[in-house]
């Protein structure tokens, strides 16, 4: 659980990479941003794409890496996202494939992405023979909406899949941006409402949650 | 299973469903039982399970409360309440662990005495006193063997003994203590011939649990590789992913051992999950463990407060596997057994069977005198709602062993000798099924 809540206060989407107020857009060709604690520090490779790694993202599957490949259509961005992420054992691997949009009317934006999220484990098995086997192990996928204004941000999760379970909580939450050329800084609460899924006390909860957590993400544009 | 919701509750608001405590410390002994047993009739998890009878033990309790006028007076009738909880979750400790042993067991008479399967009571283990390893005992004080051990001071036992088995066994664990001072007439047979002995109370511990053969453990994970080539892991309790992941590693680390034994005895719990994922490393499919449900605060009724899965972990042990369980395996050390026990390649092996104690304990009752009384408020319950391994009125409940080592004279005397027989019983038949 706590696991969970301290994930639900990175950022790792598309609509984070780059330094406001270039929200939700790639990082223009040779310029790199360092978030912390949590999140996705990104380099861009060029105008459309980009190169990151997702340091701490323990509700897909751990430290991650990937390439964003991105593109413009009118008020429109977008972006596509396919990254692989390795659990610290290094015996469990996931493909993760995120579709991110954004619209942006004046200092305001509008993003909304859909991730997918599929897992691999390489199981060690020992009976009569040693053996590895590849095994499919389960399908995550969430979606996340974010408003932003001059000076907030607002951001909704809603996890489709869940350990074989759909939409059993959400989380909202609300922070104060600042921003200026070369930082941001987003400092805010968020909320976690249902019955979400622990791995390490007791498992799938049927009793709901209302847990409030504290968000901060700092990202400085090299 | 302590229950990980407080923690969840210091994170969660609005949380009414905790092991709650109540604080009766500063109340008379007379108020503190009324209140304490009203509190037991509607907050302990398992009085319709149990079918317990809270009017008899008012009856009992309350005119010895009310009657209590010293301070050794409310000692007792607070130990008088935990023979009514069949329940190793049910718990007495003082805040001074020298205070718990009570006067009428304060001494140790000498003698480790054991039920055998053909229904005889003897002497297994004699460091001190006239009686030898091996006297089967006939009287003790002047009455019949079997008539002495249910007047012995089980009230003594700080802990709920869940099944007849457990029982009988405090029954002769208390029969082997006594007052400071006393002394007992006990007849026994030696090699065919009657012989009359007298036992002098000597002082030996002032732990509780020691006097009454408890031990705690003290290491999570312990693995070796036995002289058989077999793996071998003790469990000491389920605890986060510390438990999982130092399994995980003994079994890559012996990974060409030809069969595992997983000792679980005197495993005195933890949490759920551990658990199950530990289990997750025996299975090859996913499949249903218990929903646990607590008490609810507010409403005083069981409320479900979560569903718990097996399933298979980064790393499958599908090789022979025997699992050592005994009275002390308790808790989620129960709920590990339960689970294994439904795996092809998994036997279980032991005196006895587990505690029959499974439920969500960490409910508290602060009593006068610096007392304090543990007890379960939630359950574990089975895909179709019915309470998992917590015995029932009849006190039947837990793990039986697949393999039962019976309590045959030679055997008893070799394990109380030192000789771990269950573990040789074990390593048997892992030879004779990876030969």
């Amino acid at each position: 659980m706590i696991w969970l809540a301290v994930a639900l206060a990175a950022d790792p989407t598309a609509a984070g990479t780059a330094v406001r107020p270039h929200t939700a857009a790639l990082l223009p060709a040779g310029s790199a941003t360092v978030r912390w604690p949590l999140g996705r520090t990104a380099v861009g490779l060029t105008d459309r794409i980009g190169w990151f790694v997702t340091p701490f993202d323990p509700t897909i599957g751990g430290p991650r890496t990937g390439l964003e490949h991105g593109g413009r259509l009118g008020d429109i961005r977008w972006s596509t996202t396919p990254s692989v992420g390795l659990k610290g054992t290094g015996k469990r691997a996931s493909l993760r494939l995120e579709a991110t949009g954004t619209w942006t009317t004046g200092a305001h934006a509008l993003t909304a992405q859909l991730a997918v999220d599929a897992r691999w484990t390489r199981q060690l098995v020992i009976d009569e023979e040693l053996s590895h086997e590849l095994a499919y192990d389960r399908l995550q996928s969430h979606v996340l909406a974010l408003w932003d204004t001059p000076h907030s941000r607002l951001k909704l999760r809603l996890p489709i899949a869940d350990h074989g379970e759909g939409l059993r909580w959400a989380s909202a939450s609300a922070a104060w941006t600042h921003t200026t050329r070369r930082v941001h800084l987003a400092a805010g609460v968020g909320l976690l409402m249902g019955r979400p899924y622990d791995r390490y006390t007791l498992g799938h909860y049927q009793w709901w949650f209302w847990l409030p957590y504290p968000e901060l993400d700092l990202a400085v544009r090299l | 299973m302590p229950s990980p919701i407080p923690l969840l509750c210091l994170l969660a608001a609005g949380c009414a469903v905790t092991p709650g405590t109540l604080d009766l410390s500063d109340e008379p002994i007379d108020e503190a039982v009324r209140l304490t047993l009203d509190h037991l009739e509607q907050a302990y998890a398992f009085t319709d399970h149990k079918r317990l009878d809270w009017d008899e033990v008012r009856h009992e309790l309350q005119p010895l409360a009310d009657a209590a006028r010293t301070d050794e007076e409310r000692d007792h009738v607070l130990r008088r309440l935990v023979p009514h909880l069949p329940d190793a979750h049910v718990q007495l400790f003082h805040d001074d662990p020298s205070h718990d042993l009570c006067p009428e067991a304060r001494h140790a008479l000498g003698p480790t005495l054991a039920d055998l399967d053909d229904g005889r009571v003897i002497v297994a283990h004699a460091p001190r006193g006239p009686l030898q390893v091996g006297d089967t005992v006939i009287t003790w004080a002047g009455l019949p063997v079997a008539e002495a051990r249910t007047r012995s001071p089980t009230w003594c036992f700080p802990l709920g003994a869940a099944t007849t088995e457990r029982r009988r066994q405090v029954e002769l664990r208390a029969l082997a203590r006594g007052p400071v001072g006393s002394e007992v007439e006990v007849e026994v047979t030696r090699d065919g011939v009657l012989h009359t002995e007298v036992l002098h109370a000597q002082a030996d511990t002032h732990d509780i649990r020691a006097a009454f053969g408890i031990e705690l453990p003290t290491t999570l994970v312990q693995s070796e590789r036995l002289p058989s080539r077999m793996a071998y892991i003790a469990l000491g309790w389920e605890e986060t992913y510390l438990a999982e992941t130092r399994v995980q590693r003994a079994l890559v680390a012996m990974r060409d051992a030809p069969g595992l034994v997983l000792d679980l005895r005197g495993n005195d719990g933890g949490m759920d999950m551990p658990a199950a994922n530990i289990a997750g490393m025996f299975s090859t499919h996913r499949f249903f463990y218990e929903t646990v449900t607590f008490l609810n605060h507010r409403t005083y009724e069981q409320e479900v407060i979560a569903e718990l899965w097996v399933e298979p972990q980064e790393l499958y042990w599908g090789r022979p596997t025997a699992v050592l369980v005994d009275a002390d395996t308790v808790s989620s050390g129960e709920g590990l057994t339960y689970l294994l026990k439904k795996m092809p390649q998994v036997q279980v092996f032991g005196f006895e069977g587990t505690a029959a104690s499974f439920g969500s304990t960490g409910s508290r009752v602060l009593l006068p005198g610096g007392w304090t009384l543990t007890f379960p408020g939630g359950r574990g319950l089975d895909r179709h709602g019915r309470i998992l391994l917590d015995s029932d009125h009849t006190l039947e409940g837990g793990n039986r062993p697949d393999q039962r080592v019976p309590s045959t004279e030679d055997l008893v005397l070799r394990h109380h000798a030192g000789d771990d027989v269950v573990l040789e019983t074990a390593v048997d038949w892992l030879q004779e099924v990876t030969r």
